[in-house]
């Protein structure tokens, strides 16, 4: 039904829609209501709509931390041209630990172009490696630490009291990124994911972990997985911040043999002896 | 406009230069509705990215580019206030953020934006102060007018009322506004 003029009404019903206060339901009607092209509430409309934009000048402007900069061009970077967008990985989804299928390491193509200016930069380790493919892949999870370290760099600002620590997280990625033994492991979950880098060298995994919040009395925690039919071997708990952000360092034990791939799963607070809950991300060692 | 053309067309400078650009207004508008700075860091980069991503779908008949990504970041923002309402002890009150002074005087600002931002400011504050804080509600809080009526302990009717008296005024207090801006936009209210 089209209305003739305005009314108290109608015209609280705009801009009540305006402002979007109006509930699910009523705001459905109203929609219907205007598709069926009322031009009174579409004239109401229009100008309540402008008044609900010029509200966002109210706001005192506020100047976000200058690194804010980089990590939207970051992002943008990483999502490539807009109707290019990539699908989602299919990632593997939380399963009972005995079901997991190691999957296959993915092929990573996208080379970002800022991270292989910083992988040209640390090209001493490259030639390590002798064939092209290995090379572009290595750039490539050298782009994926870069942007991890920028992740770490955010964290840092967040948690000034919190800065030695997180230096020498920074100054741990920045020496395993230096070394010529490390290998990369790339672990995938639905919501999940985390990256490790294995410094052979000294033995030791660097993790850093993308994680959804861990719920109250949980933690995640880190597992080797030896070839089948071995059971999982405790890593150790990764702490994560508010956000989910976690960074570990684990030792890899001398005697622990052949291993290829890595697990988290969320335990109960202090950690499992072995995994009782499913897997939030799994991946095998890469090169 | 242009900027955002551009960005539809996958430059990714223009992006950039947008986010130069209005940053502090948007980085302003998105702590004012979370009121915590880390989320907003969050949802700040979840609107530049959804900038991105639609960057395309901008519909120059629909609005100003400003309103968009206004609109944008609004929406960012209160469905992260939404999701985290759970526990509200957390969030700081809504009223906490009124008449706050300007954060941080930015000397590249041009006059216009700071003439712009004050006309809004003023027109805000010379409504009736039960006017004003429905629309703050609603606004900066996220809150439907029944959320309102409870929150203020109204009856809905009276929510309504205010809501639909304080638009009002708001838009004759901010005619010169709109009509500085592109002319012919649309309908004022009679």
């Amino acid at each position: 039904m089209k209305h003739e003029r305005a009314t108290e009404e109608t015209q609280e019903r705009a801009a009540l829609f305006a402002l979007g206060s109006l509930s699910q339901h009523e705001a459905r009607a109203f929609e219907e209501h205007l598709r069926e092209g009322c031009p009174v509430c579409a004239a109401d409309l229009r100008w309540q709509e402008e008044v609900v934009g010029a509200l966002a000048l109210a706001a005192a402007p506020a100047a976000p931390p200058a690194y804010m900069r980089d990590i939207v061009a970051a992002r943008i970077e990483r999502e490539g041209r807009p109707a290019a967008a990539p699908p989602p990985p299919a990632a593997p989804s939380a399963r009972p630990f005995e079901a997991v299928q190691l999957p296959p390491p993915r092929p990573r193509s996208t080379i970002l172009p800022w991270a292989v200016a910083a992988a040209v930069a640390l090209a001493a380790g490259a030639s390590y490696f002798s064939t092209r493919q290995a090379e572009n892949q290595i750039q490539a999870e050298r782009a994926r630490i870069e942007e991890e370290r920028s992740r770490a760099e955010q964290a840092r600002a967040r948690f000034e009291t919190e800065t030695s620590r997180t230096r020498a997280e920074l100054e741990d990625l920045k020496t395993a990124l230096g070394s010529p033994g490390v290998r990369f492991i790339a672990l995938k979950g639905q919501k999940a994911s985390a990256q490790i880098y294995w410094d052979t060298r000294r033995n030791r995994w660097l993790v850093a972990a993308n994680l959804p919040p861990a719920p109250q009395g949980k933690v995640y925690q880190l597992w080797f997985l030896p070839p089948s039919p071995s059971a999982p071997i405790a890593a150790g708990l990764i702490p994560t911040d508010a956000t989910g952000r976690g960074f570990t360092v684990v030792p890899v034990p001398s005697d622990l043999g052949k291993l290829s791939a890595a697990a988290i799963t969320l335990e109960p607070a202090g950690g499992s002896g072995k995994p009782t809950m499913p897997i939030y991300a799994v991946g095998v060692a890469g090169l | 406009m242009a900027l955002i053309r551009r960005a539809a067309a996958g430059d990714q400078s223009a992006l950039t230069a947008l986010y130069d650009g209005t940053n502090r207004l948007v980085f302003g508008l998105v702590l004012r509705i979370l009121g915590d700075h880390a989320t907003a860091e969050e949802v700040l980069l979840d609107v530049y990215t959804q900038v991105w991503r639609q960057a395309a779908s901008y519909d120059g008949a629909r609005g100003t580019p400003a309103t968009w990504l206004f609109t944008i970041a609004r929406t960012r923002a209160i469905d992260r206030l939404r999701s985290g309402r759970l526990g509200d002890e957390r969030r700081r009150p809504i009223e906490a953020a009124e008449n706050e002074p300007s954060r941080l005087a930015n000397p590249e600002e041009s006059s216009l934006d700071a003439e712009r931002r004050a006309l809004v400011r003023s027109a805000l504050g010379s409504l009736a102060p039960e006017q004003r804080r429905v629309i703050e509600l609603a606004y900066f809080g996220g809150l439907s007018h029944s959320e309102i009526a409870a929150r203020t302990g109204q009856p809905l009717g009276t929510v309504k009322t205010r809501v639909r008296l304080g638009m009002s005024k708001l838009s004759e207090l901010l005619r010169p506004l709109a009509e500085r801006q592109a002319a012919g936009s649309g309908g004022q209210p009679r």
